[in-house]
């Protein structure tokens, strides 16, 4: 029973991983096209070369999310699993994370205030699109901070 | 605040008992890292928590769990 706790928690830290991992390649690849899309530079050639790591990054996503799903299921079925992968430091670590993911939220609107002050933004959906992401994204990667070995 | 730091025994009560860190998880519901980061004083457990490893331990909660600030002998001195 250990063993199976410990592989569970050593398998959500690689999901974790992952999904930063995927989350750093798709977030990086969306904000740097919105830069050039907004400040005009974005040329054909570039949003093809973008769509690249962004695509990538989806791919990756969506794999560790499924791995993420996985272990929660596990999680469920079994209650001795469920109490030890969400003791009290784990409850902490996810307060904690939403806590960064916040702050980063409101880092992303200083971010978003700023640019549209030097460069009218013409695209406001993608102001909230991309709040949305950065918080998730902020989320996920300070838990895996907190939870990695 | 001052004095806020905890310092812990179960180190060495788990060696007496050889015990790994998981097996102590295993008896009190946690994981080896929630272990692991109460030993090297990272995380700070909760009441509940520190009276189920002293119950396992067979000691009292005092004996595990120490103020940074408390003498060696683990007793606060008396000031009054």
């Amino acid at each position: 029973m250990n063993e199976s706790i410990e592989r569970l928690d050593q398998k959500r830290k690689g999901a974790l991983k992952t999904y930063v991992l995927g989350g750093l390649l798709f977030y990086g690849a969306w904000i740097f096209r919105f830069i050039l899309r907004e400040t005009g530079h974005l040329t054909d050639a570039l949003d093809y070369a973008i769509a690249v790591p962004f695509a990538i990054g989806v791919i990756i996503l969506l794999y560790s999310f499924v791995r993420v799903l996985q272990v929660r299921r596990a999680m469920e079925k079994n209650p001795e699993f469920m109490e030890a992968l969400d003791d009290e430091r784990v409850r902490i670590n996810i307060l904690l994370a939403f806590k960064f993911g916040f702050f980063a939220i409101l880092a992303g609107l200083i971010f978003f205030a700023v640019f549209n002050f030097f460069s009218p933004i013409k695209d406001v959906n993608a102001i909230f699109i991309g709040l949305l992401l950065l918080g998730a994204f902020a989320y996920v990667l300070k838990f895996y901070i907190l939870e990695r070995d | 605040m001052p004095g806020d730091k905890l310092h812990n025994t179960l180190k060495v009560h788990r060696a007496r008992l050889d015990w790994t860190q998981e097996e102590l998880a295993s008896r009190v519901g946690v994981t080896r890292k929630t272990i692991n980061t109460i030993e090297n004083c990272v995380f700070v457990p909760s009441t509940v928590l520190a009276l189920k490893l002293a119950r396992v331990f067979g000691v009292k909660v005092e004996d595990l769990f120490q103020l940074a600030d408390e003498d060696s002998s683990g007793i606060m001195e008396k000031t009054d």
